[in-house]
């Protein structure tokens, strides 16, 4: 086992794995994939594993999320790792919401446009297929009408209702000129928006562990394998310019012993998220690579970017119409703020989010209190909270960064991590009056009283940028077609690779840049790679 | 005696026991759990209707798939299982009954809460027995009892843990077509 070879070794399971193994083994059945995951297999649309999580509220999975006493976080903006990213077969996508909306076309150009952050080295019209077949991949339901993106193809499934809680937001957009919309979503049409999308009982929600299982299922693709509990802690070379394959330690089920082995392979590709990627980049030392692989010009792991919460709250006295949180995700949002002329400051992502009455009403944990049935007659109209919240856009700036921490390891024998995030003044500026804008949507909604106000610290939920593309060894980790610099066969594809990830959640744009790679790895890349793979 | 001095129970605090299949007269005792407690908050309820719970019928598949796989959980590695919680259940009631069958479930249900109603004088049950009848049973119950449908008591559309909620619902009321500005422009 020790000596074996494969045609391609993926690290890491998540979606981006999922979706090169996926059209590599379409156009080459007789591949043969190996996935290398440190993280455990949890059993995905498990009927007791749901059952417990709407009985009790516990899912399955919350041993694989980061300890928060193995945060090393530095510089003037705490990092939260914890809850933001998974280490389990499927990756974040066993628990992530699944909004998947597409970069805008100057998202690609935000160094250009702004003289911050990174440009891209392609941009939306050489993904915009790709983002087609990622909403067919994916299963998104959205409005092919929407205007915000151009569109070659209709989203393959329709968009979920308004709910009646969007009403007042709706006609408080149309008051401050913002033009709503429906939030595009990853869930297939079998969904039952049963609310608990966290751990979806049918499969409905995009899960990349059920598209892996799927593969291992398939008779046609018998050289696919996922391997779980299996910890790379190496990329071995051969010369200056080829990966050969990774040395890693195998794990007990438990996680009490461990066994090293290695696995040579043709094509390395990284598919491990914004900071295990960098990191074991930065642990592949060797004599042609003495700071870690990539690492020459010491960027990689720099240019963290952060996706952070700003939001509103308001309160409303009563609750005519016992409006509760009906799914569990937002039905409405919109892009108004999400054009060129905000990213200087920083674009938003708008959308509304319900507060309370919580997921159940508030009525179980009342009945679990002995309350009466009249109390909970009256705790149904009211009173209600609601919020209006965005993502910021941050730019990626040198300074901040991702270090490996190899001295300690984590719960699955990962290296720890340091995160520096420092934000200037002129960031925390930006974030206020951005969230002034949001104050001012809801001031204009009388039945509310504005109640609280977020600003988040640094959070990983759409971490990006530490082994960005740039044109130049020296301006980037990565080529054009995700490979890295220096390197012929060793590859990233994690939204470590974006310069920039605009206001929007990055799945959608990280699953369009994988197929493109698959492409490029299956020789169908003429369209795309140019010299050195930058295409401008 | 008291329940409310002990302290609050964790999934780790479950009882050790066997997994088993629960029997047909298991089965019934446990829905007489349930039924006291939709009887208690009136949820599966019409005052029109006899017997009033008739509706709870409609929900009673999906607990019995609850129970089932509480108790017995199948795969290679299961879950721990419920059989030890829902026989302490049945053997804390039986002994409530046997005690005073008329304040058995304002014992049960108050458990924990301020106020709480002891055990009537005899019941020969502990604290440690109560609490996890509530905890792990009762509590339990109540959450499915709201999420298959209880919910709806309380004019909500949809909820967490209900199957076919908002989107496949044919009674649900959701917003009115709205006209874009910008598209329409």
């Amino acid at each position: 086992m020790s000596a074996e070879t494969v045609d391609y070794l993926l690290v890491g399971s998540g979606v981006a794995s999922a979706s090169i193994a996926t059209r590599l083994l379409e156009r080459n059945p007789g591949a043969s994939i190996l996935v290398l995951e440190a993280g455990p297999r949890v059993p995905s649309r498990d009927r007791r594993l749901w059952w417990d999580y709407v009985a009790t509220g516990q899912l399955p999975y919350e041993n694989t999320y980061d300890e928060t006493k193995n945060d090393i976080s530095t510089g003037n903006t705490a990092w939260q790792m914890r809850q933001t990213r998974m280490m389990i077969f499927g990756g974040t996508t066993v628990h992530w919401g699944a909004w998947t909306p597409r970069m805008k076309p100057e998202d690609f150009y935000l160094f250009t446009n702004t003289g911050g952050g990174g440009d891209w080295l392609v941009d939306y019209d050489d993904l915009e297929t790709y983002y087609c077949d990622a909403e067919d991949f994916l299963g998104v339901g959205g409005d092919s009408e929407e205007r915000w993106t151009r569109r070659s193809r209709p989203f393959p499934l329709p968009p979920f209702p308004y709910l009646e809680a969007d009403e007042e937001f709706i006609e408080a957009f149309h008051e401050n000129g913002i033009v709503p919309g429906r939030m595009p979503v990853a869930r297939f049409n079998r969904c039952m928006t049963t609310g608990t999308c966290r751990y979806c009982p049918v499969g409905a929600r995009y899960n990349a562990q059920n598209t892996h299982e799927a593969l291992e299922a398939a008779e046609e693709y018998a050289a696919f394998e996922v391997r779980t509990h299996c910890v790379v802690s190496r990329i071995l070379v051969d010369g200056k310019r080829r990966a050969k394959g990774v040395e890693y330690v195998r794990m007990s089920e438990d996680y009490s012993t461990r066994t090293n082995a290695t696995v040579f392979a043709n094509t390395v590709i990284l598919c491990a998220g914004a900071i295990e990627s960098p990191k074991l980049l930065q642990l592949s030392t060797s004599a042609e690579w003495e700071s870690g692989i990539g690492n020459d010009h010491d960027l990689v792991g720099r240019y963290l970017v952060s996706h952070s919460f700003i939001g509103v709250i308001g309160t409303a006295v009563a609750n005519p119409r016992k409006l509760i949180t009906e799914f569990d995700f937002p039905t409405l949002m919109s892009r108004t703020y999400d054009t060129e002329s905000y990213q200087e400051g920083g674009k938003l992502l708008l959308f509304r989010d319900q507060v309370l009455p919580g997921p159940q009403g508030g009525w179980v944990s009342m009945m679990h209190q002995n309350q009466s049935r009249e109390a909970m007659d009256a705790a149904a109209e009211g009173p209600r909270q609601t919020g209006l919240s965005a993502f910021f856009e941050e730019k990626g700036v040198k300074t901040n960064y991702v270090r490996v921490r190899p001295e300690r390891t984590n719960q699955f024998g990962l290296p720890l991590t340091e995160v520096h995030f420092s934000r200037t003044e002129q960031v925390m500026l930006n974030m206020n009056r951005r969230l002034a804008l949001l104050t001012e949507i809801f001031s204009s909604m009388s039945a509310y009283t504005q109640s609280e106000t977020t600003l988040e610290g640094a959070v990983g939920y759409h971490a990006s940028g530490t082994c960005r593309m740039g044109a130049t060894p020296e301006d980037g980790v990565v080529d054009g077609d995700l490979r890295v610099h220096g390197m012929d066969n060793l590859y990233v594809c994690s939204t470590a690779v974006f310069p920039s990830v605009g206001a929007v959640n990055p799945t959608l744009t990280l699953v369009a840049m994988a197929f493109r790679l698959a492409d490029h790895l299956n020789g169908d890349d003429d369209a795309s790679a140019t010299t050195n793979g930058a295409v401008r | 005696m008291d329940p409310s001095t002990l302290r609050p129970l964790g999934p780790g605090d479950l009882l050790k026991g066997e997994a088993r299949p629960l029997s047909p007269e298991d089965l019934e005792r446990l829905w007489e759990i349930l039924a006291a407690i939709n009887a208690n908050w009136r949820l599966f309820w019409d005052e029109d209707e006899d017997p009033k719970d008739h509706s709870l019928l409609r929900m009673r598949s999906s607990w019995r798939e609850f129970v089932h796989l509480r108790s017995d959980p199948p795969g290679p590695n299961p879950q721990p299982s419920y059989a030890a919680e829902y026989a302490n259940a049945i053997t804390v009631v039986d002994a409530l009954k046997s005690a005073d069958p008329d304040a058995v479930w304002d014992i049960l249900f108050s458990v924990g809460t301020p106020g709480a109603q002891p055990p009537s004088a005899g019941a020969a049950v502990t604290a440690a027995q109560l609490l996890h009848a509530k905890r792990f049973v009762i509590d339990e119950f109540m959450t499915v009892l709201v999420t298959t449908g209880g919910f709806k008591a309380f004019g909500g559309r949809n909820t967490h843990g209900y199957m076919a909620g908002s989107r496949t619902s044919r009674t649900v009321r959701i917003s009115a077509p709205f006209t874009f500005p910008e598209r329409d422009a």
